[in-house]
């Protein structure tokens, strides 16, 4: 039973079915039968395990007699204006926001919350207070088979809070135009007073807001924005023990994805999720690394700028078109996108600013000690990433199968990595003399 | 380091009408990579040389007009800027 269902039916006591956007909300239907005692589990993702069922709903509704239910009864506009004061925001567009209150209920946490019952809370809890699903020995080394459509519910699961106050701005100034009571003092006051301007203005703001969703629903269709804002949905926390990770990934143990319902988690809430922030960053930091390099020789010049982004790029779209190619023809069935893995590739470029960046200040010893440390670096985190990605059946049993078609994995897994180092070296040894 | 987009897109270009010049009947099927002779069942595994077969013929069908027009662009631009 999956956990919308189990919160519903635990916490509220007269049957209620809140509005439910179909994607979001699969659990309206009714939960599949529960399968024969003889039949194998069925190959599922990690789903979240709080089972309502068997005394769960007891230490629910034990639960809901804390402030939770308090809260519920001065309103649901309550719960929001707490949820949203929190760092950890439910992950909603405020399109949904509305009707899936109840579902903040579980991923906003509160001081009552976390000081709950502790059987309701799961076993590991990160950082960011959602709640991790419990590590089911089976299902975690299930193979991913991700649908296109899976990731078109993405919209809905993560914290798009980029939109939020635009919305909320652009909403309260045309009412709180209208409708001016006192009485014209200036020539302003009377333009504003004057009925057929108040009606002017309404219609502008209702032209303005329906361009605006006509932009918003197809841009969607050139460039995938609600997709790209995941890979945007960082904190300083995450971009920290990104950072640390990519230099020192020996002691890391995890590497999976954490998932929520069939979908990844934001970057935000697990360390092990691609982000295309770093990448970003650290290519523009690459560059301007770069031209301070080609300066202290005397070798710069503005172009010479625009000459070394463009070959860096012209590098990293060549490595994913190979890239892309060789899991074309080597058929893996894998989940690891084309942004995924443009995420990937640019984190060599936080190695390479490090190696450059020491050969300036010590020559070429420092670069070669510092270049050799990242690559190896690289090479690991690399190695450890692709294989749960790539490999999925094998890498989750521990176990090196043999067999023609996961050697050409591995193979492929291993020239992947083994790319990263030599491009780093190529890109960069000329900066340093 | 003078590798640029601009040289990637060329070299694109020319790899793609690389594929596209391949003849059928010719070349192909005398080499054992005509359509015809790619079909392996319904099997698990379509093999990499089954897939490369699949790939030239899905390039050949889908870039051959498009092709035409970037090919035009491109003679005209070499021959206007060099």
């Amino acid at each position: 039973m999956r956990c919308n269902s189990a919160l519903l039916t635990g916490l509220r006591p007269e049957p209620y079915s809140p509005p439910c956007h179909p994607t979001s909300c699969p659990s309206h239907e009714a939960p599949p039968p529960p399968p024969p005692p003889g039949a194998t589990q069925p190959k599922r993702r990690r789903e979240c395990r709080l089972q309502a069922g068997r005394g769960g709903a007891d230490e629910l509704r034990g639960l809901a007699q804390g402030p939770p239910l308090g809260l519920h009864q001065q309103g649901q506009s309550h719960w929001l204006l707490h949820c949203s004061g929190q760092r950890q925001t439910p992950w909603l567009s405020p399109r949904v926001r509305g009707e899936s209150v109840l579902r903040g209920l579980r991923s906003c946490p509160s001081p009552a919350w976390r000081s709950g019952p502790p059987a309701l809370l799961p076993r590991k809890m990160p950082a960011g207070g959602v709640p991790h699903c419990p590590r089911h020995p089976q299902s975690a080394s299930r193979h991913r088979l991700r649908a296109s459509a899976v990731r078109a519910s993405r919209r809905h699961l993560f914290d798009d809070t980029s939109s939020a106050q635009s919305r909320g701005y652009g909403a309260h100034r045309a009412p709180g135009s209208l409708g001016y009571p006192t009485a014209p003092a200036s020539a302003q006051d009377a333009f504003l007073t004057d009925p057929v301007s108040n009606m002017a203005m309404a219609y502008g703001s209702s032209l303005a807001a329906q361009g605006k969703e006509l932009v918003d629903k197809n841009i969607d269709r050139f460039i995938p924005v609600t997709k790209l804002k995941y890979y945007f949905a960082v904190d300083t926390l995450y971009v920290g023990k990104k950072l640390g990770l990519l230099v020192f990934p020996y002691l890391h143990q995890d590497w999976e994805v954490q998932y929520q319902q069939d979908t990844p988690v934001a970057p935000r809430f697990d360390v092990n999720a691609p982000d295309l922030y770093i990448p970003a960053m650290a290519f523009i930091t690459y560059i301007l690394v770069a031209g301070l390099a080609l300066g202290t020789q005397d070798r710069f010049s503005p172009d010479l700028l625009g000459l070394q982004a463009s070959s860096a790029l012209a590098w990293l779209t060549l490595e994913v078109l190979a890239i892309l190619l060789s899991l074309y023809l080597v058929t893996v069935n894998t989940d690891l996108t084309t942004i995924d893995l443009v995420a990937f590739l640019g984190y060599k470029y936080v190695g390479m600013i490090g190696g450059v960046l020491m050969g300036l200040l010590f020559g070429r010893i420092g670069y070669y000690l510092v270049l050799g440390w990242c690559c190896v670096s690289i090479f690991v985190f690399m190695i450890r990433t692709l294989r749960l990605k790539i490999l999925a059946e094998a890498a989750a049993e521990g176990v090196p199968v043999r067999g023609a078609r996961n050697q050409l994995r591995m193979y492929l897994t291993m020239a992947v990595a083994a790319a990263q180092p030599l491009l780093m070296y190529w890109l960069t040894f000329h900066l340093v003399r | 380091m003078a590798f640029t987009l601009y040289s990637l897109m060329q070299a694109a270009l020319l790899c793609v009408n690389a594929i596209a010049v391949l003849h059928e009947e010719r070349f192909l099927k005398n080499i054992g990579w005509g359509t015809d002779q790619g079909i392996g069942g319904f099997g698990e595994e379509p093999g990499i040389k089954s897939q490369l077969m699949n790939l030239v013929r899905s390039v050949r069908t889908v870039m051959r007009v498009p092709l035409i027009i970037v090919n035009s662009i491109a003679i005209v631009l070499l021959l206007l800027f060099g």
